[in-house]
């Protein structure tokens, strides 16, 4: 394994699709498995790693979670938890939360991608089937005798 | 959120696997493609796994009884037999590590819910609708409900077979219940679902002990038959998966006879049964289990009363 820490404190630039150059050490940007794979298949020797699908906007969020959890080995992780807390509520609505989940997913950092999972989880538990399409954008695609037949199959969650 | 944003396929799941079975079932109804994934065996099995996965710390074990839900599911039949559902449900607020799977408003509560399911009765095919069927609830696995099905017959309720013993079966009772089609039932009390999954073996007998359990390796649950007593007797077992019976002597250095509950306790998805063996003139306590990989079986040695 190429990657040395702390006293080396190696740093790594991360480009996002909008052009933004991030400097982070390199033991922040290795709790994406991604980056991690690029870096020890020497991808980071010249220049910045390029990353298409994240904003600069979503990036910065995702570095701010991975600072906090590479430094945090020998904090509480009642404290951790809480922090994880305040920190997918301040991502603030659905539309931010899944383009958490899209980069998370996309930079493999399995610890965000089950928070914010879990966090859109919660979001959706008490909501209708019509509410659920309207925040997705998703398309009914039942004929109304289909939907009839599938609502009246799962009556009891309903009520 | 008058914004939108798309919600790609390979997010779905994981968001999914999360929620609770009744926000599932609701949620069939948003689209094909996810009523296609909720439906899918393979998301069932991860459900459940993500279930259980909450109830094991980082690494692998399980939390203290104190420290995650407690959720009893408890089902008798009643005098009627309609199968009657009880669930208790106790919330317990975590004093120290992960507290994330309980939300921080249930920080102490109880609930109790009983339901009194009727829908049985329409699940019996070809039936005329004044007849009820009678049941007998056998054993769980992950919160499926085996249940033995006899809908020729109906007993009176003071006639409980459960407080005789065996031995008292006697040679009419036996041509009553082997001469029926009897079969069994898959009841998932949580989702409302029940299935018929097989004939039961012409060797019926009520007073046979019915366990469920899961094969991890063929990812089937299998229901196992053993007589009561037995001496090197074969039990019977059912694979869900192919529907279809073999038989198999796992307990053919045992001469047991179940003592207690001949309803099984399941533990680590096997089930357990407290049985006696005799040894040339004293009884010995142990407890046997059925491993449903191997379909053979086990014995613990315990210290039951002297």
């Amino acid at each position: 394994m190429s990657i040395t820490t702390e006293n080396n404190e190696k740093m790594i630039t991360l480009m996002s699709s909008d052009g933004e150059e991030f400097v982070v050490e390199e033991a922040v940007a290795a709790q994406s498995q991604t980056i991690k794979h690029l870096i020890e298949d020497g991808c980071s020797t010249e220049g910045s790693i390029p990353l298409p699908n994240v904003t600069g906007r979503v990036l910065s969020e995702v570095i701010q979670y991975c600072k906090k959890h590479s430094s945090s080995d020998d904090k509480e992780e009642k404290e951790l938890e809480a922090w994880d807390a305040e920190f997918v509520k301040a991502a603030d609505d659905h539309v931010a939360l899944t383009d958490l989940m899209m980069a998370a997913n996309f930079l493999d950092i399995k610890g965000l991608l089950d928070l914010v999972a879990q966090t859109l989880a919660n979001m959706i538990t008490g909501k209708s089937p019509e509410e659920v399409r309207r925040m997705w954008n998703i398309k009914n695609d039942f004929t109304p005798e289909e939907a009839e037949k599938v609502r009246k199959e799962n009556q009891w969650a309903f009520e | 959120m008058s914004q939108q944003t798309e919600l790609p396929e390979d997010l779905t799941r994981p968001i999914l696997v999360r929620l609770p079975v009744k926000s599932l079932t609701r949620f069939k109804s948003v689209c094909k493609s996810w009523r296609g994934t909720i439906n899918h065996p393979d998301f069932v099995r991860d459900h459940l796994n993500h279930a259980y996965s909450q109830l094991k710390d980082d690494d692998g074990d399980y939390l203290n009884d104190h420290d995650i839900i407690k959720h009893n599911i408890l089902i008798t039949t009643d005098s009627s037999y309609r199968v009657v559902y009880q669930e208790r449900r106790k919330l317990r607020s975590k004093t120290k590590r992960r507290s994330k799977f309980v939300s921080n408003k249930a920080s102490s509560s109880e609930a109790e819910r009983i339901v009194v399911l009727d829908e049985l009765p329409k699940l019996f095919p070809n039936q005329p609708d004044k007849f009820i069927p009678s049941h007998s609830v056998r054993s769980s696995c992950d919160g499926l409900v085996l249940i033995t099905a006899h809908p020729e017959i109906t007993l009176d309720p003071e006639d409980d077979p459960e407080e005789e013993e065996e031995e008292d079966y006697s040679e009419m009772e036996d041509d009553y219940w082997g001469q029926q089609e009897n079969y069994l039932l898959i009841y998932n009390p949580t989702t409302r679902e029940c299935k018929r999954v097989g004939v039961l073996p012409p060797s019926y007998h009520h007073s046979d002990a019915w366990g469920i359990g899961y094969d991890h390796i063929s990812q089937s649950y299998k229901v196992v038959r053993a007589p009561c007593s037995v001496v090197g007797t074969p039990v019977q077992v059912l694979s869900l998966k192919t529907d279809s019976w073999k038989t198999t002597t796992p307990f053919d250095d045992f001469l047991y006879k179940i003592r207690g509950d001949r309803n099984p306790v399941t533990a680590n998805r096997w089930p357990h049964w407290v049985v006696t063996k005799r040894n040339t003139d004293q009884l010995e306590w142990i407890i046997i289990y059925f491993h449903p990989e191997a379909e053979g079986g086990g014995a613990n040695r315990g210290h039951g009363p002297s």
